[in-house]
């Protein structure tokens, strides 16, 4: 008998005049592992959601057949569901700060799960919650279980919260994108501790954006899109020979060593996935950019510490590294706006960095940035027009035609001129960002983690855009990324940072594919591949 | 750092927010109305009444609400509806000319302390911190107690008191405003420092004051009442909301409605003023991302 069973699943929010869900159909056998991949919007939370009764306010739930653990789901009340939710199916959310209560201990959070279901005594419960603790990896769990969650990083939390949704010993483990937000070893500590608790008999439902993290743990995958699941099958199959046209174009997108050198997007109105891109000159002779025995402080705390590299005019150096490895950091300094401690940056050959603001103002024009959050370095008040136009000098109708023809270039309308950037879709608002850093011709883009909140299919269009630009305009890309695919896709060169040290550099082929030191190593390592998993 | 925890609130196809409805909620219509009488009463009064609020009439005086006199007659025998009427004028100009000295020099102060270097913006915040420890009225009344009574002096008084709430207030979002990504951003297209603030800080500074001076605008009216109830106010025979308060006191047991009136008055507009400011400010707040 399936743990959950539904078939032709509806999830409406009337009021918002949205069908999140139209028509999915999924049953999950006890032991198994079944993975829903969507981008965001496809409605792939609210279904997990939805087999918990966690639907939300205002939504309205229709099936056509729709039981858990062979019960009629469709005629429970809260009080039913609520009596399922720990005991039956255990709930991991993206975010273990969001779902752990602020004011309470991790320990309390766990106990409050045993004393809900009654699992063990009271007098057992303590020890209960530390061995719950130990048994998802947690060290010093007497010490952690009396710590709050902000006490903890985002590893330790996302283990509590598995804790808290195994303490009931449920068949069902449901997991919404529980490591999107991780550092990719963390994630991958969190996977293997998913899948120990696969091997001891526990279902699981994974939710997920990255094909690449289901791929290795799961039996199943449903590939859903606008609230329809449009391709199913065991793993093997859906990756190796996918049947639906978006679930290739989703492999096609996902950036990695085979596609340097390819578009990861499809051309407009063609289908012909991984055409090569444009031609890129990498110049030789001097450097647009040096960085030498840079270091940098907040504080007595050295983030960035004897960091050196050259950037070529046309080629792309790559800075990957985990949070808090000085990344950013790097990308400030260069771009000036943080002053070293020691050390220094050139910018076409001139001093750059201990020159004051005002010497440095006029050369400003030839170091642009991206960053993550296109939203968060818009005035809230401009218009894309005003905003693209802001760099631009000369005559008003001048820069105004300058502003149709980048918008252009980066593949919007003209007509986007007028809109606000709020109402733009994230994949939009990074191409005004960009429309933006190339208007006042740069040497060199800083671009910090440029497509990290995107979907894949967008972020795969994105990468396309600067690889066509960069090819045309001879730009320099200092490309900083956590994700290790996209670095790969698009580096000539990398840097591995670590603690605020580049551990390793080269070639980005020389340095992923015949890495020299431990911790490179140890992120390749990590870095889920998009592989079935053993039978 | 990496932050790809922001990823679900940026996501690109995270759903456009729904059209904004333009039109009044039905539960700010009355507050809505209300402030626009009390503006024509304000700004002219005799659109509202013909009596003239001086008018002293001692055969009837203290007589009940009638149709002769909707709301009763004073002491004197003068219309209530009248003085009411044209006490608008004074009560809410001191208020507004008190929150436009307020927001005035608290918004300069405020940008001078965010903006400057920090031995200076100690020095102010502290300055605040002592001020705004001041109860607002106390400090209103210390004011008057060296400058004297009227008109003008009160207006000092309670722009003063106000001085310290909205420097604070826009220091803070000065500090937002200036470590803000747009800010940066403009910083590497090469902008000098005074195009910088001119064009991108002060402006997203301002964003939140019509906001708050709204709803300061209801406390300097109590303030306003409150200094013209202890005489510190525009001099009788004007009429005050505060002030007729005050004259009202001794005949509250024989004559309710000489008290009644102007203090709903006082009630009615700071209850309005605060309705509808803080609907601006949640329109506000939902406005910035």
């Amino acid at each position: 008998m399936s743990l959950i069973e539904v078939e032709d699943l509806r999830v409406a929010f009337p009021k918002a005049g949205v069908e999140a869900v139209r028509g999915v159909s999924l049953s999950i056998a006890p032991g198994e592992c079944v993975a829903i991949v969507g981008e965001s919007g496809s409605g792939k939370s609210v279904t997990a959601r939805t087999l918990v009764g966690l639907t939300g306010p205002g939504a309205t739930v229709t099936a056509g057949r729709f039981t858990v653990k062979g019960q009629d789901a469709l005629r429970f009340g809260q009080r039913d569901w609520r009596r399922l939710r720990g005991r039956f199916a255990g709930l991991v959310l993206q975010d273990a700060l969001l779902s752990l209560d602020p004011l309470r201990t991790v320990g309390d959070e766990i106990a409050e799960v045993l004393a809900t279901h009654d699992v063990v005594s009271r007098a057992d419960r303590k020890a209960r919650v530390i061995e719950l603790l130990d048994a998802v990896g947690v060290p010093e769990p007497e010490v952690r279980a009396r710590q709050y969650a902000h006490q903890l990083s985002g590893g330790l939390r996302q283990r509590a919260l598995i804790a808290s949704a195994i303490a009931a010993d449920p068949p069902l483990i449901i997991a919404d994108e529980p490591t999107t937000a991780l550092d990719v070893t963390v994630q991958a500590q969190i996977l293997r501790l998913l899948a120990a608790r696969r091997a001891e008999g526990t279902a699981l439902l994974m939710i997920s954006h990255d094909l690449a993290v289901v791929s290795s743990i799961a039996d199943r995958v449903l590939v859903m899109k606008d609230g329809v699941i449009v391709e199913e099958g065991p793993t093997a199959r859906v990756l190796s020979a996918p049947a639906h046209d978006y679930t290739r174009l989703l492999l096609a997108a996902v950036p990695s060593a085979a596609s340097r050198g390819t578009r990861l997007s499809a051309i407009a109105g063609g289908v012909s996935l991984r055409a090569p891109l444009p031609e890129r000159h990498v110049g030789h002779g001097a450097p647009v950019v040096e960085v030498s025995g840079l270091s940098a402080a907040y504080g007595t705390r050295k983030v960035v510490d004897d960091v050196s590299f050259e950037v070529y005019p046309g080629e792309t150096v790559g800075i990957v590294g985990e949070s808090g490895s000085g990344k950013t950091t790097v990308a400030r300094l260069v771009l000036g706006l943080l002053e070293p401690v020691s050390g220094g940056v050139r910018l076409n050959g001139d001093p750059w960095s201990g020159v004051s603001e005002r010497r440095r103002r006029s050369r400003r024009s030839g170091i642009q940035v991206i960053s993550q959050n296109p939203l968060g370095s818009f005035d809230p008040r401009y218009t894309v027009g005003r905003l693209i136009a802001e760099p631009l000098s000369g005559s008003s109708s001048d820069r105004k035609a300058r502003v149709i023809e980048l918008l252009g270039r980066v593949g919007l309308a003209p007509d986007i001129a007028g809109r606000h950037p709020r109402r733009l879709s994230g994949g939009q608002r990074q191409r005004v960002a960009i429309a933006r850093a190339i208007a006042p011709r740069p040497d060199v883009l800083v671009c910090d983690e440029p497509v990290s909140a995107l979907d894949v299919s967008i972020q795969a269009q994105v990468l396309d855009l600067l690889a066509e630009i960069q090819a045309a305009d001879g730009t320099a890309l200092i490309f900083i990324s956590h994700d290790l695919g996209v670095v790969h896709h698009i580096s000539d060169r990398v840097l591995v940072m670590r603690e605020g040290r580049v551990v390793e550099e080269g070639h980005v082929d020389e340095v992923f594919f015949i890495p020299k030191h431990d911790y490179t190593r140890e992120l390749l390592g990590a870095v889920p591949k998009l592989a079935p998993a053993e039978p | 750092m990496t932050t790809v925890t922001e990823a679900p609130q940026i996501a690109p196809s995270a759903p456009t927010p729904p059209r904004r409805r333009y039109g009044v909620p039905p539960g700010l219509i009355p507050p809505l109305l209300f402030l626009i009488v009390a503006a024509v009463a304000a700004t002219a009064p005799r659109l509202l009444t013909g009596v003239d609020p001086l008018a002293a009439d001692p055969l009837h005086a203290l007589a009940g609400p009638s149709a002769g006199h909707w709301f009763g007659t004073d002491h004197l025998g003068r219309d209530v509806l009248a003085r009411v009427v044209h006490g608008a004028g004074h009560s809410l100009s001191i208020g507004a000319a008190a929150i436009l000295l307020a927001t005035g020099i608290g918004t300069l102060l405020g940008i001078v302390a965010g903006l400057s270097p920090r031995y200076l913006d100690e020095l102010l915040s502290r300055l605040f911190d002592v001020l705004a420890t001041f109860p607002e009225l106390l400090l209103a009344l210390m004011v008057i107690a060296i400058t004297g009574p009227g008109t003008g002096n009160v207006i000092l008084a309670i722009g003063v008191a106000q001085i310290p709430n909205y420097a604070r207030v826009i220091r803070a979002q000065t500090f937002v405003v200036r470590r803000s990504g747009y800010v940066e951003q403009a910083v590497t297209f090469g902008l000098s420092r005074p195009v910088l603030v001119l064009r991108h800080v002060l402006p997203n500074v301002l964003g939140p004051l019509p906001v708050l001076a709204t709803i300061g605008m209801g406390t300097a009216i109590i303030a306003t009442s409150g200094l013209s109830f202890l005489g510190m106010g525009p001099q009788p025979p004007s009429p005050e909301w505060g002030s007729m308060l005050s004259e009202a006191r001794n005949y509250l047991r024989v004559a309710p409605w000489t008290a009644l009136f102007p203090g709903l008055a006082v009630t009615l507009t700071v209850i309005s003023l605060t309705l509808v400011g803080r609907r601006l400010q949640r329109r506000f707040e939902g406005r910035n991302p």
